[in-house]
């Protein structure tokens, strides 16, 4: 069995503490500590009796904007110490899988709780857990009658709880669980939440579990090991029978092929259930397992065989194969080794025509299967790598390109179409807007996604269009030149370069002092390739203008406007400005002349009547300099 | 996926609890219930029993019970919203004759009161408004006609969160049933029971005892102090006072803001009672200490389980909202 | 000016130098340069000189300085103008310089006497001067004399009054208690009733007994015993030779009685930590109070009541020995046995103190108790806020154990598992003569702290006076 990544948690106390129930430790990603509170409290399953713990119980729950479905796994128990209020309270260690991470290789109930207990779950990465492989032989020894009566009242939809089972361990009451499980298809998982014991009087979400006594309502009491009542219904009794029809190693090879029926299924769904109870009727299983379907990984090893042999119509056949697949059925994990195996042996399409329609095909379906979701630049890059890594862009490819265009995300709808050829690129850029264009070239984060930006910016932003020319400025401005991403993709001199165009194409003209002065305040902490390049394009002159700038962004980030180093600096700035002879004049009076030397210096003050007010400004510095001083000192 | 799962307890909540309680975690609910049952078969005199309407009923309450009789300790924290179903049967009334019929005796007849119990975590009005057993919690609240409330002075001197939650969980209720026309008068039609807990414990007895709030029934041969009737809501605003939390305060405000006056009444209760020598035979000043630590580090009942005024509250309330209660009162005499 | 030969100099300074109150300052003036010297009196009344200022009159006229307002101004920070503090000048020589220095010495004290001295340092003849000046102070050698109620106390035998002049001699008899010898301390006093200051505190190393000893006063501040062999200087401060004295030189011949309690219950390791004290503190008891008259043991194991039962606990703590010899007592400490702790937060240490109060015979002995748990006692009954139940027999820890001291002057010390949780815990009460943990416990001091036996390093230092020998001394 392979690694399978699992998110974690541990719902608990932390001894002596006054606090209720909350998750005191989990792992960071996929899933936020909040909704790890939210679904462990939804899965609990009653009060904290002696004999409950420690417990084993399942839970299944969406997350993440797409809903993507998880299964996880607890086990609660109960620590040494107890709370601040001396009760005794338990603590539930969890992990969870993504659904379509626990299909790939079926994973029993069993193996991921004795996963579980190998991790220490400490830290903040998820765990790489490596259950045992599905063991269907142990799973078949582990059924009896209750279980199979388990299995066929669960299609029923109502839950089922077994009582009279109190003398069972923990452990055997988890294997009883996973056998029921393993007589079903192997997608009812995703809806099952199983457990070791549950209280009756407690409302909870277990579909299957332990208890003394049964729940009130709509749930089936199913005594251990005893007799079925009368009452059961007939096609539970049917479904019962058909599986008892089943033993030893045919229950094995049963479970083997029900195993592989991972589509998900909700008990709640009443075709489900009814598919799954008529599924037996009829000997088929025996004809579906002997027919296994060969993996992706092994189509494609086939079609690169085909190609290199010219073998268009094997290449056909497969494609056909591959078409029948769908990409909700290839999990991530078989995606990544599919990917890695087709960088590792890079196809070389032929460049007879006759090919090109299988070899079309074959991409589309690779590009159907492989790279699923919208595309970004990163992942039409990365997919390049894999399909063709020295760029010799063959014809079938770039058809087979157009098919997903359409539905990649809008930096890799430019890239693809940049592939394919300028007309494409026009057809894509004509009707984004000059904020697109900013905001797709930051999101993409991506040189050439940048580099066409930037050309159709300069392309719209023509002197003879001064709205043209004024749109492009304020979505320069408004997404601060880009900054941040040319600082994180292109080296210092490309950057100087990049926001040299950025001008050029805003102005077209050198920078006047108004320029810098509408530029520079607009941004806090211009990178110096800005500021460099705001050099080599500003006019004649302009030196005072850029200074106060960049010193007014200085101290606005500084926060020090407003404080009287805001009024030396001014003082600093305007020195700067004044020719030489003007400043020596009006700094002799300055002299204290008491011998000691001052440790700062005043603005000299244009006009004799400001000399109060600088000597209160003064006071106030020394002021506050005394109090840090004795602060320091205290 | 689960949220759209309909849950095993549907069935359960098509009737809805006749009573609900609610307090902050630790604040001795689910022992209150363990007491009840202790409480009404210790009241000889009064002919009281607790059943349990269903087999998990009966089951819990067995375990309930043993829990505080047997095992001497508290039931297990409550982590899932519980359902009991349970019945008080009274003392069977005397047969009457009927005026028009008078050679034939009707048979006589016990009244039952159906508590039918909502027990839940305490944090769980913390929870986040999507929390599906919080809304289950309030769909209680707003169809239950009686209310226990909890408050626990010893939680509330060291926690000082039982304003947060009143206030949360009324502001959900009143938002449900208030914002329509049904009730014009702008307060939350139930009965409520406000239950000072922990009277055993001394920090709550003494400042009783020491500010005068406590009286000797005359009547008790145990001697142990008890808060007149008419003291218990000044009592209850005194702990609030002394509370962690300034909010605690406005509690008795806040409640009387919410329900009507004359739905409201205060008791002060112990599920496990004071700890009484029996060599003595009555109530000690020096040593009534009844919840002890044990050798485990957890908590041990010293003494016998004599809950004080805990099957008061439940039968106020069932008397109150016993349907036609006014009816067959002046039917049954 | 007056002339004086070097004999005049000399007596002028013995004069003054016997007579001066607070300071005597002596200038000395010769071809070379100016030098100020300051005579002064410590606290034990001994004259010493110091050299304040010296300066050549080379560097004086080299600094421009005149020399009248050099020595001017020296003289107005070294000499007093206090007329009561007396100023005497000694020139040797004659010169412009000279005649400067004069002329601003009498600017500062006019009436100062100059006295002509050639051929003798100054500095050389102060020293011999001060050596022959009678003693400002009478001098007492210290003594511990013993009081009607047995108890030791401080008193002075006479060796030199004042007024005694260098080279004299006092005999003396001592009695030297202590194998190690004895310290021969010399106090000063200033007045009859005045003690000053010690003089000299020597060791001794004198056998047991009475001796007869021969003081000779050297000069003051110094006073020597010529006829003991290995006399040598005692560097101990002197409050640590006081303190260390004991209070009686003889043990009080009466019996104690030592009480030992031990919490039984815990783990067998806390109960063998526990009991291992016990035992280590019984034989220590039994190698130091060897006779079985003066010393009885028991052994009291403990442990912690039951609650939860119909009826009260009344259980009682195990009396493993009353009354026994340091062998009965480790005999019935190996009888107890580790139990199982019945409640967390309390042990029926009360029900040890009433037991012991109940026992306790009034008079006689001197009783001790050790106390070795981990639980501190039931609180009194009516404090039952802390959550920890009252005794079940209502026993009032606290009263028990100050009616314990005061019936019978039991000391108390304790030997707790683990640092007491608050200041106001019970074990600071029980371990008011000695507190110690159970991994850092020091036994000698704890049967010392309760009286159980004497300091060893309490020996008597001094020279012993017994009650009835009549010394006429001072104290």
């Amino acid at each position: 069995m392979g690694r399978l990544t699992a998110h974690w948690a541990i719902l608990g106390k932390t001894p002596e503490s006054l606090d209720d129930y909350g998750v005191v430790g989990c792992s960071t990603g996929a899933i936020t500590s909040g909704e790890f509170g939210t679904w462990l409290k939804a899965f609990t399953s009653g009060t904290m009796e002696p004999k409950a713990l420690p417990r084993v119980a399942t839970s299944h729950f969406t997350a993440g904007p797409d809903a993507e479905p998880w299964l996880g796994l607890s086990l609660q128990v109960e620590p040494e110490s107890q709370d601040g209020f001396q009760r005794p309270y338990a603590m539930t260690y969890y992990v969870c899988a993504r659904w379509a991470d626990t299909v790939a290789e079926p994973v029993s109930y069993r193996a991921l709780f004795e996963a579980l207990l190998e991790e220490n779950f400490s830290g903040q990465a998820p765990f790489q857990l490596s259950p045992a492989a599905y063991d269907v032989r142990r799973l078949a020894g582990e059924v009896n009658a209750t279980a199979r009566r388990a299995a066929a009242l669960l299609l029923t939809g109502r839950p089922v709880c077994v009582v009279g089972a109190d003398h069972l361990l923990m452990e055997q009451r988890l294997d009883f669980l996973d056998a029921v499980a393993a007589m079903l298809p192997y997608g009812f998982r995703a809806t099952l939440a199983v457990s070791t014991w549950t209280n009756s009087a407690s409302i909870h979400r277990i579909r299957l579990s332990f208890s003394d006594v049964p729940p009130t309502h709509k749930t089936w009491e199913l005594p251990w090991e005893a007799d079925a009542p009368a009452e059961y219904p007939p096609q539970a009794q049917l479904y019962e029978k058909e599986l008892a029809r089943y033993q030893g190693e045919k229950l094995g090879e049963l479970m083997s092929w029900l195993a592989t029926l991972t589509e998900p299924r909700d008990f709640e769904n009443l075709s489900h259930r009814t598919a799954a109870a008529s599924m037996l009727r009829g000997g088929r299983p025996h004809q579906v397992a002997r027919q296994s379907p060969m993996s992706v990984q092994d189509l494609l090893r086939e079609c690169r065989e085909s190609i290199a042999n010219g073998d268009d119509q094997r290449l056909g056949a497969l494609n056909a194969q591959l078409a029948r697949r769908a990409p909700a059925r290839v999990t991530d994990r078989e995606r990544k080794a599919c990917r890695a195996f087709i960088r590792a042996n890079p196809i070389h399409p032929p460049n007879r025509p006759a090919a090109f329609v299988a070899v079309r095909t074959f991409y589309e379906q690779v590009l159907r299967l492989l790279y699923v979701g919208r595309m970004s630049a990163s992942d039409v890059e990365d997919m390049l790598l894999d399909l063709d890594p020295e760029l010799s862009l063959p014809p079938a490819l770039v058809a087979a390109l157009g098919k997903i265009q359409s539905h990649s995300a809008l930096s890799g709808r430019l890239l693809l179409a940049n592939l394919r050829g300028p007309e494409h690129v026009q057809t894509v850029l004509a009707p984004m807007s000059e904020d697109e264009l900013c905001h797709t070239a930051i999101e993409s984060r991506n040189r050439n996604v940048l580099s066409i930006a930037l050309q159709e910016l300069d392309r719209r932003a023509l002197p003879e269009d001064p709205r043209g020319m004024e749109a492009v400025k304020h979505a320069l401005t408004r997404h601060r030149y880009l900054i941040e991403t040319i600082a994180s993709i292109c080296d210092a001199a490309e950057g100087v370069r990049a926001h040299r165009d950025m001008f050029w194409m805003s102005y077209r003209r050198q920078l006047t002092s108004a320029d810098i002065e509408e530029i520079l305040p607009n941004l806090d902490r211009p990178p110096q390739t800005f500021l460099l390049a705001m050099v080599v394009e500003s006019a004649p002159g302009t030196a005072p203008a850029l200074l106060r700038a960049a010193a007014a962004g200085a101290m606005r980030e500084q926060g020090l406007i407003g404080t009287p180093t805001a009024d030396d600096v001014q003082g600093g700035l305007d020195r700067m400005a004044t020719p030489e002879d003007a400043f020596n004049r009006m700094a002799a009076p300055e002299d204290d002349g008491g011998g000691r030397k001052r440790w700062f210096r005043r603005r000299p003050p244009p006009v004799v009547g400001k000399i109060l007010i600088g000597a209160s400004i003064a006071a106030a510095v020394v002021a506050a300099s005394l109090t840090v001083w004795l602060w320091l000192w205290r | 996926m689960a949220d759209t799962d309909s849950t095993p307890g549907d069935g359960e909540r098509d009737r809805e609890p006749d009573i609900a309680m609610w307090g902050a975690s630790g604040s001795g609910k689910t022992a209150f219930l363990a007491a009840l049952s202790v409480a009404l078969n210790k009241a000889r005199d009064s002919g009281w029993r607790l059943i349990g309407e269903n087999a998990v009923s009966r089951t819990e309450l067995a375990k309930l019970r043993n829990t505080l009789l047997q095992a001497r300790t508290f039931p297990a924290p409550t982590e899932a919203l519980t359902h009991y179903s349970w019945l008080i049967i009274g003392p069977a009334q005397a047969p009457r004759r009927r005026w028009w019929w008078p050679w034939a005796t009707r048979t006589a007849k016990a009244p039952k009161v159906k508590l039918d119990f909502l027990d839940l975590r305490g944090d769980l009005f913390a929870e986040s408004e999507s929390n599906i057993d919080k809304k289950a919690l309030v769909d209680s609240l707003v169809q239950s006609r009686g209310l226990i409330y909890m408050f626990d002075p010893d939680r509330e001197a060291r926690v000082g969160d039982a304003f947060k939650h009143l206030d949360a969980a009324l502001h959900e209720v009143a938002g449900r049933m208030l914002t329509g026309d049904e009730y014009e008068d702008g307060k939350l039609p139930h009965y409520i029971a406000v239950c000072v807990t922990k009277f055993d414990d001394p920090k709550v007895l003494r400042t009783a005892i020491e500010r005068g709030y406590t009286e000797r029934d005359p009547r008790d041969d145990l001697r142990i102090p008890h808060v007149p009737e008419d003291r218990v809501r000044d009592f209850f605003r005194l702990l609030c006072r002394d509370a962690q939390d300034h909010n605690a305060e406005m509690i008795v405000d806040l409640i009387e803001a919410f329900f009507h006056a004359d739905r409201i009444r205060y008791f002060v209760t112990s599920s496990v009672g004071v700890f009484i020598d029996e060599d003595h035979g009555r109530f000690d000043p020096d040593d009534f200490l009844n919840v002890i630590d044990n050798a485990g580090g957890g908590l041990t009942i010293r003494g016998a389980v004599r809950p004080l005024n805990v099957m008061e509250p439940v039968i106020w309330l069932g008397s109150m909202i016993r349907p036609g209660a006014m009816r067959s009162r002046r039917w049954d005499g | 000016m007056n002339h004086f030969a070097d004999g005049g100099l000399r007596g002028a300074l013995a004069d003054l130098i016997g007579s001066f109150m607070d300071r005597l300052t002596v200038v000395e003036i010769d071809a070379a340069g100016i030098r100020i010297f300051e005579v002064r009196i410590d606290e034990i009344g001994t004259p010493f000189h110091t050299r304040r200022a010296s300066a050549k009159w080379s560097t004086l006229t080299s600094s421009g300085d005149e020399v009248f307002d050099a020595v001017l101004r020296v003289a107005g920070d070294l000499i007093s103008a206090d007329e009561g503090d007396p100023v005497l000048v000694a020139c040797s020589a004659d010169g412009p310089e000279q005649e400067a220095a004069l002329r601003a010495l009498r600017e500062r004290r006019p009436a100062a006497p100059v006295v002509e001295a050639s051929g003798v340092k100054v500095g050389d003849l102060l020293p011999e001067v001060i050596a022959g000046t009678p003693l400002r102070h009478a001098y007492d050698l210290v003594v511990a004399r013993e009081r009607a109620d047995c108890r030791l106390e401080l008193a002075g035998r006479p060796l030199f009054a004042s007024g005694a002049k260098p080279g004299e001699d006092a005999h003396v008899t001592v009695t030297c208690t202590d194998t190690g010898g004895l310290l021969l301390a010399v106090s000063a006093w200033s007045g009859p009733l005045q003690p000053s200051g010690l003089v000299s505190v020597d060791h001794a190393p004198l056998s047991p007994g009475r001796h007869l000893l021969r003081a000779v006063l050297e000069r003051p501040g110094v006073v020597r015993f010529p006829e003991i062999p290995g006399l040598r200087p005692d560097t101990r401060p002197w409050a640590d030779v006081v303190a260390a004295l004991p209070s009686r030189l003889r043990s009080a011949p009466r019996p104690a009685h030592l009480v030992c309690a031990i919490e039984t219950s815990g783990t067998a390791k806390e109960f063998e930590a526990r009991s291992h004290w016990a035992g280590y503190v019984i034989d220590l008891l039994a190698e130091r109070v060897p006779d079985p008259q003066q010393l009885q043991v028991s052994v009291v194991g403990y442990g912690t009541h039951v609650f939860g039962t119909r009826h009260a606990d009344r259980s009682r703590p195990t009396m493993a020995a009353w009354s026994a010899s340091t062998a009965q007592a480790r005999a019935a400490l190996e009888s107890l046995r580790p139990t199982e702790p019945t409640y967390p937060n309390a042990a029926q240490l009360e029900d040890v103190l009433a037991e012991v109060s109940s026992r306790l015979l009034p008079g006689g002995t001197r009783a001790a108790l050790l106390t070795i748990g981990a639980r501190p006692p039931h609180p009194p009954p009516g404090s039952a806020l802390d959550r920890v139940p009252p005794c079940p027999a209502r026993y009032h820890w606290l009263n028990l154990l100050r009616e314990l001291e005061q019936r019978h002057g039991l000391r108390s010390a304790a030997i707790c598992d683990s640092p007491p949780a608050t200041p106001s815990s019970p074990w600071h009460r029980l371990g008011s003569a000695a507190l110690f943990q159970v991994d850092a416990v020091n036994a000698e001091e704890l049967a010392i702290r309760l009286g159980l036996v004497t300091p060893s390093a309490a020996a008597l230092s001094l020279p012993f006076v017994s009650q009835n020998e009549d010394i006429g001394g001072r104290h």
